[in-house]
């Protein structure tokens, strides 16, 4: 670049006084945000559990800020460690006596993204906290009653248990179905089929 | 007394001064905005994605019925500060709504108003998320960080329509954007973010007894549902996956440290890229692992994204650094942010 350019960026020519103290409370008022944003989303992971008293209360302040602009996470990927997976199966009786049986993730839905919007489903439902599970497992139901017109739905969560380095070096395979444990959520009435 | 006092004053009185100054010259040096443009086409062409995939099960996860109903979201999410504009659509406009959006991601993306359509895409990225929160993952926190970031900078200051309709305007003077504070502190923000992102990453994952033991990795690949390549030969190589398990570990704890080093940043990248593809290829979750990626470019240097573009540029040979050395040397703080664009003088070398 010419230096000429440089000198032209560096100094911008007298100001007045006015402008001035403008300038200097913008700039004021900049860094006070900026010290702010970095204290929230460095507290935003420091206060996942398990945490301290005082991450808590300092996430409490700005827990405001961080939720309404999406930054409230703790970037846990994979920790404390790689667990097993959720999948949610179900059976959807129509109300001519027919039965519509599917899985959710199913791995042959495409593109990979979608079939990971379905696995966050069932990922998430399994860690709810106990007072939304009822209304949860009822959110699902509903839908699937709706896209299948089905009267009636059963929906059973399983567990798909990780299999270790020596079952597989001893010929098993992830899909065996002893590495499946299921249990059931419930039988749920559709209404809006 | 006062004679002792007086240089322990003045020198803590100093380094308060070059504290101060190191803190303004990290966040507002005046900054190439072109590194800027380049994140923001590359976010928007994720949020575009991400978002068109949205479009295929539109009614399924933002309809009356959908799989997450309004009642179980609003529950979940009572006493927080979760805004959605989907709370405010009514059925018929669903899809009308969703057209938008998506017009908006693309104005975005093609860098056309954006001073407005970066904010616009923020306020869909966070719409969109707040109103499923139960179906998103990384990849949706990584692209609303992103976007914030590029709303706050001024990401359509290169690389854009924006660029292209000033120059049209302005003539020859105007073919190169000029440094900038917002610039700089959008990629600060964004340099920072990723350092912190790795560090809990990192620093999470020392909870679990995997991660010591050296199993995690396997852990990972054997998971059915995650898998995307067969990776079960590796119960053969019991070692091989203890050293991927401690060296990613490592990798993430360290990350917010090593990657300031310029001699070791090349080696930080070429391990982000390593890691992010390997997570894409093996547990199928490429767009989680690119935009991890475009959150790591934002440490590219200046000129080598520069070099990158005139390379990629219609009719040009040669690269600009050959008539522009970058980095450009170290400039005093300029006013911040009402500094008026200037006007590059024109090169001195004929561009070819």
């Amino acid at each position: 670049m010419n230096p000429d350019a440089h000198s032209r960026l560096a100094v911008p020519g007298p100001v007045p006084a006015r402008h001035r103290n403008g300038r200097r409370y913008w700039r004021w008022m900049v860094n006070l945000w900026l010290v702010f944003h970095l204290v929230a989303i460095i507290i935003a992971p420091a206060a996942m559990d398990p945490s301290s008293e005082l991450t808590r209360s300092v996430h409490d302040v700005c827990q405001p800020y961080l939720e309404a602009l999406y930054l409230d996470h703790g970037y846990h990927f994979f920790a404390p460690e790689p667990e097993e997976s959720t999948l949610l199966s179900f059976e959807a009786e129509r109300p001519d006596g027919t039965v519509v049986r599917g899985r959710i993730p199913d791995r042959a839905t495409q593109p990979r993204l979608l079939y990971h919007r379905y696995f966050m489903l069932t990922e998430h439902m399994s860690k709810s906290l106990e007072e939304f599970r009822d209304q949860w497992h009822e959110s699902y139901a509903q839908h699937l009653g709706r896209a299948y017109g089905a009267s009636r739905v059963k929906l059973i969560q399983q567990t798909h248990l990780l299999s270790s380095m020596e079952r597989i070096r001893e010929g098993g395979r992830l899909t065996d179905p002893e590495s499946y444990e299921n249990h059931p959520l419930g039988d749920f009435a559709c209404d809006a089929y | 007394m006062r004679r002792l006092l007086n240089p322990v004053v003045r020198d803590l009185m100093a380094r308060g001064r070059s504290l101060a100054d190191d803190w303004d010259a990290f966040w507002f040096r005046p900054a190439d905005p072109t590194l800027l443009g380049l994140l923001r086409i590359l976010t928007g062409l994720m949020l575009l994605y991400t978002h068109a995939v949205w479009g295929l099960v539109l009614g399924q996860f933002f309809g009356p019925v959908s799989w997450l109903s309004p009642a179980l979201v609003r529950a979940i999410q009572q006493d927080q500060y979760n805004y959605s504009f989907w709370w405010l659509v009514a059925d018929g406009w669903m899809w009308p709504v969703y057209g938008f959006s998506m017009a908006v991601l693309l104005l975005f993306t093609l860098g056309l108003f954006t001073r407005v359509t970066s904010i616009l895409s923020l306020l869909v990225v966070i719409s969109f998320a707040h109103r499923v929160p139960q179906a998103t993952f990384g990849l949706d926190q990584i692209n609303a960080m992103l976007t914030l970031y590029l709303a706050i900078g001024p990401s359509g200051q290169a690389l854009s329509l924006d660029r292209f309709i000033a120059r049209r305007r302005g003539g020859s003077a105007l073919s190169r954007p000029a440094p900038s504070a917002g610039a700089n502190l959008a990629l600060r923000l964004i340099n920072v973010h990723m350092c912190v992102i790795y560090f809990f990453a990192g620093i999470s994952k020392l909870q679990g007894e995997a991660w010591w033991t050296g199993e995690a990795m396997w852990r990972a690949f054997s998971n059915l549902e995650y898998q995307s390549i067969d990776m079960t030969w590796l119960a053969w190589h019991p070692w091989l996956l203890n050293l991927l398990t401690h060296v990613s570990v490592l990798w993430e704890v360290f990350f917010c440290v090593l990657i300031w080093q310029p001699r070791l940043r090349p080696l930080m990248l070429a391990g982000a890229v390593v890691l992010h593809v390997g997570i894409g290829a093996c547990l199928g979750m490429w767009t989680f692992g690119l935009i991890m990626l475009v959150g790591c470019a934002s440490f590219l240097p200046s000129q080598t994204v520069r070099d990158l573009v005139a390379a990629l540029s219609p009719g040009r040979s040669r690269p600009w650094t050959a008539l522009m050395p970058l980095p450009t040397p170290p400039q005093p703080a300029v006013p911040w942010p009402s500094r008026p664009e200037v006007p590059e003088p024109a090169l001195p070398l004929n561009r070819v």
